[in-house]
């Protein structure tokens, strides 16, 4: 019976409770309401004979006497029953689905609706589920962020649900909705299987009703279909929410001025009103104020600042805006400066001239520490211990190859690695270079077509796993493939050849020619895993971030901003990959047994969708629009429900009144 | 003769005119312990003839008839009726009850018990005054005679109310002291709530001839009160909390009738004559038409 009251009214059932305790308080304030007043009488024989069988029943009596309570109680059980919204339930909603997709992005922490927007969208979940849900409806609850979780697959158990949709965490990230309708759509829109003669359903179509909670602040949905689902988008959020968001913090080494860093930060204002903030930057390690602004964000516009500030080596910067908006994630910015990362280079090599130049540049200076062994040193020691212990992130072995292959990268010019899975065919004279793959990162701006000549090439056999880079008329000239983790690439034409007099050649006039330090630079940047930049890594919540170190080691660990510690195991080639990122702010990456840490990264948000705060009124899927329905339906309902209420109690006092009126 | 004294607030000169000429009436006839007015059922000496028996030795020989003898030559007994005095009791309940009203229950109480002791002096009865009391103290005088009407309005006078107590100990009380057989009038409201029967029925026992005249104020009979009260018993100060209403106050009337009218079936089945009296109704109005309906004057 509650049951039925709290499933299908209005209330919740504590309310159910005060409203049915309120007859019975009007019958006792009618016993209570006045004082009598004493009269004296010869005898109350005959009163109390004839009370006496009034005494009997005589609440039934009393009651029966008063026609304005009667009326009262009649009015309020008339009242009571308008809160119960009394309807017929139709035995279509019997055997619905419903799926409810929550919005758990960062925008959902808006406080704009108290105490946070993904608490209200809770809250009126279970209301819903509480009161609309028919019984034997099922129903699904899918959070989504910038991914889906299945919170609770089909089920008829309110209590389950409920429990469920209380668990439901905010997060940082940002919003994609797609798989989340992917996954809703699983079920209602079966894929086809093709047979020979036809196509059928995989399964018997189950059509639902999607209700998503959000804010609207996603992009739109490309190439998704509802089919069998129908959309129903309850908005969450006030529509006078006010954000000012930091939607980008750099750092950049002035060219002119090694000393000096400049700091760069775009604001942008999600309100209805221009404003003028504060922002401050912190040094992140000393907590001390560096510096701060006062910057103009138009509405929907942009405000920038900069600041310079002297050179930092390693550290960490903070940019936070001083006022108070609806969104607080978004308000502080991190950013953080590690020392250049160079790869370390291993030249083995007789004796070349125009690579030795292209490594001793400045640019590639910056990007690598470049060691050089001549040819003969292959059989030394000291070399064997650096290439067994992976010192190297790169060997280069120019005309010459080792016995084993090395725990690094490896590039060989000239000659094939001691790998079996290489071969190759006889030397051609005067391949002509026909197609470059420019979509590899090695060979990104790598143009040859001005490469005259090659005077001698060896056709490639292109190990499984591999990708051919050059190919010429005559074959592959060169190749990269995987080796445990490592990559190798196999340059088949030499860059200086040695002819049978011993005396030196240029092979080809590749060296001469722009494209030919772009791509060393590119094999120090992807094979050495050099950092061309300042080495800003800013990614965004729940992203995760692949970490390379400066020592060959087998575990780092990272320091949350939260304090949280997480070891990490190597997932080759000396990268480590890190997925723990909800939290906004600057990580610390401590490698191997060091104590201080090496570097460190920062999460930020830097989302101009999820910072416009503001609610969309519709959900745009690309095919189709959701439009907001539930706007007024609350209102109406909200209204309806305190006006009855505030009638209630006018009721009353009209009623303590009256009696006043009349004994008093 | 009249005494000036007998013009007081009790007893209007009108009345005492009116009340001259009626007498006390009893349905019985009893044996008087002095010779009065009235004839007795005894046959005594008087100078009323009943009746004759033979004369059985040892009868007294002066009421032998002498001149039926001589012609019948047979010994014959004249009887006569004896005339004999009346005792007449008022027996007045002087509660706190019977403060109410204006005038006074027991104001009203008191001028009937003047008229009707008034006849009953007037016509040489023996009447008698007693309050409802455990008390020996504060005696009535037992009085016969006109002259001693002012004795009786003297000690009427200085009777005052507020003696609570019971009917039934009252009248226990009363008839531990008199055993005289006579008329009694018993004025009182009735209102105890122990009930009036047992008390009643300890008069039934006395063989006396008994009146018992209700007095009820207007206040009773219709009560002009409103609102939500708390009644408060001005003898016991129990308290009945009432809400007035039109069909409460139906209520009480009913409950009142019903009373009157159990009263009035109790009194009649044992020969009591029950009157109710509205203490508005005079009380001349109330002896010379009333109680001569009933047949306790003429």
């Amino acid at each position: 019976m509650i049951d039925l009251f709290t499933r299908y009214g209005t209330l919740a059932g504590w309310q159910w409770l005060a409203l049915l305790s309120i007859p019975p308080l009007i019958v006792l304030l009618y016993f209570l309401k006045l004082k009598r007043q004493p009269i004296e009488v010869p005898s109350t024989y005959l009163w109390h004979k004839t009370l006496e069988d009034l005494h009997v029943n005589s609440l039934w009596q009393r009651l029966r006497q008063n026609l304005l309570l009667f009326l009262q109680l009649l009015l309020l059980l008339l009242a009571i029953l308008t809160l119960l919204r009394p309807s017929w339930e139709g035995s279509k909603l019997s055997e619905n689905r419903y799926i409810f997709l929550i919005d758990t992005s960062a925008s959902m922490n808006s406080s704009d609706v108290k105490p946070t927007r993904l608490e209200a969208a809770k809250q009126e979940l279970i209301q819903r589920i509480d009161q609309k849900l028919a019984t034997g409806s099922l129903a699904m609850i899918i959070s989504f962020s910038d991914r889906a979780i299945v919170e609770q697959p089909y089920t008829d158990n309110r209590a389950l649900l409920r429990r469920r949709i209380q668990n439901i965490k905010p997060t940082n990230r940002t919003t994609k909705i797609e798989e989340a309708l992917k996954v809703a759509a699983g079920l209602a829109n079966p894929g086809r299987i093709g047979t020979e003669d036809q196509d059928v359903a995989a399964a018997d179509a189950k059509p639902a009703t999607i209700m998503v909670f959000s804010d609207g602040g996603l992009s739109t949905i490309p190439d998704f279909s509802m089919g069998n689902l129908t959309p129903i988008y309850h908005p969450i959020g006030d529509e006078t929410a006010e954000n000012i968001a930091i939607v980008a913090f750099d750092t950049a080494q002035s060219p002119e001025k090694p000393d000096e860093l400049q700091v760069f930060a775009r604001l942008q204002n999600f309100g209805s009103e221009d404003r003028t903030v504060t922002v401050n930057l912190i040094n992140g390690d000393s907590d001390e104020l560096l510096d701060a602004a006062q910057v103009d964000v138009p509405v929907n516009g942009i405000g920038g600042v900069e600041f310079i500030i002297g050179a930092i080596d390693s550290g960490a910067l903070e940019l936070s805006i001083e006022e108070q908006d609806d969104l607080e994630i978004d308000n502080i910015a991190y950013t953080a400066i590690n020392p250049n990362r160079r790869a370390r280079v291993l030249l083995v090599s007789p004796r070349n001239d125009a690579l030795e130049t292209v490594l001793q540049t400045q640019f590639a200076q910056k990007l690598a520490v470049v060691d050089m062994l001549s040819s003969e040193d292959l059989d030394r020691d000291e070399y064997k211990k650096k290439a067994e212990s992976g010192s190297y992130d790169l060997i280069i072995y120019d005309q010459c190859r080792p016995q084993e292959m090395p725990q690094s990268n490896s590039y060989f010019i000239g000659l094939l690695p001691p790998d079996a899975r290489w071969s190759a065919e006889e030397p051609r004279d005067l391949p002509q270079i026909i197609d470059v793959d420019q979509s590899h990162p090695l060979m990104r701006f790598v143009e040859l077509g001005n490469v005259k000549y090659i005077v001698e090439g060896t056709p490639l056999t292109i190990p499984p796993g591999g990708s051919m880079l050059i190919d010429s008329h005559l074959g592959v000239l060169m190749a990269i493939a995987p080796r445990e983790g490592f990559e190798d690439l196999v340059q088949s034409f030499e860059i200086v050849g040695t002819n049978e007099a011993g005396e030196s050649y240029a092979n080809t006039d590749w060296p001469i020619r722009t494209s030919f330090p772009i791509f060393i630079g590119n094999v120090l940047t992807y094979l050495g895993g050099a950092e061309q930049e300042e080495s800003l890594i800013s990614e965004k919540p729940g992203q995760p971030v692949t970490l390379r170190t400066n020592l060959p080691v087998k575990e780092i660990d990272v320091l949350a901003p939260d304090q949280r510690k997480t070891t990490i195991q190597r997932s080759g080639q000396n990268t480590f990959i890190y997925g723990n990122t909800d939290e906004i702010g600057i990580y610390e990456v401590t490698e191997g047994d060091a104590e201080a840490n090496s570097q460190r990264f920062s999460v930020n948000l830097f989302d101009t969708i999820e910072s416009d705060i503001r609610p969309r009124e519709e959900l745009n899927t690309g095919s189709e629009m959701i439009l907001g329905a539930q706007s007024w339906e609350t209102t109406r309902r909200e209204a309806w429900k305190w006006l009855l209420l505030a009638g209630l109690i006018v009721l009353l006092i009209e009623w303590y009144i009256y009696n006043r009126r009349v004994y008093v | 003769m009249i005494d000036t004294r007998e013009t007081t607030s009790l007893l209007s000169p009108e009345l005492l005119a009116q009340l001259e000429r009626l007498e006390l009436v009893s349905r019985k006839i009893f044996r008087g312990r002095m010779k009065g007015e009235r004839r007795s059922r005894r046959k005594g000496q008087s100078v009323e003839f009943a009746d004759y028996r033979n004369y059985v030795a040892g009868d007294d020989l002066r009421f032998i008839d002498w001149n039926l003898y001589a012609r019948l030559d047979r010994l014959f007994l004249k009887l006569f009726l004896e005339e004999e005095d009346l005792h007449f009791y008022t027996l007045i309940d002087a509660s706190s009850s019977m403060l109410f009203g204006d005038p006074t229950k027991l104001e009203y109480a008191k001028q009937l018990a003047a008229a009707l002791g008034f006849i009953g002096l007037c016509r040489a009865d023996r009447v008698k005054m007693d309050l409802l009391t455990t008390s020996t103290a504060n005696q009535s005088p037992v009085l016969r005679g006109r002259q001693n009407t002012w004795r009786m309005l003297e000690y009427l006078e200085s009777l005052q109310g507020g003696d609570n107590v019971g009917l039934e100990a009252g009248i226990k009380n009363f008839c531990l002291r008199n055993s005289g057989n006579g008329i009694l009038v018993l004025i009182t409201d009735l209102m105890d709530k122990s009930g009036y029967e047992k008390a009643l029925r300890y008069l039934l026992s006395q063989n006396l001839d008994i009146y018992v005249i209700h007095v009820l104020s207007p206040e009773e009979l219709d009560p002009g009160i409103s609102g939500d009260l708390k009644l408060v018993d001005c003898e016991d100060a129990d308290t009945a909390e009432i809400t007035v209403s039109r069909p409460l106050l139906q209520r009480y009337q009913k409950t009142l009738a019903a009373f009157v009218a159990g009263a009035r079936e109790f009194c009649n089945r044992r020969g009591i004559s029950y009157l109710m009296a509205n203490t508005e109704t005079p009380v001349e109005q109330l002896v010379s038409k009333y109680l001569r309906q009933r047949g306790l004057v003429r």
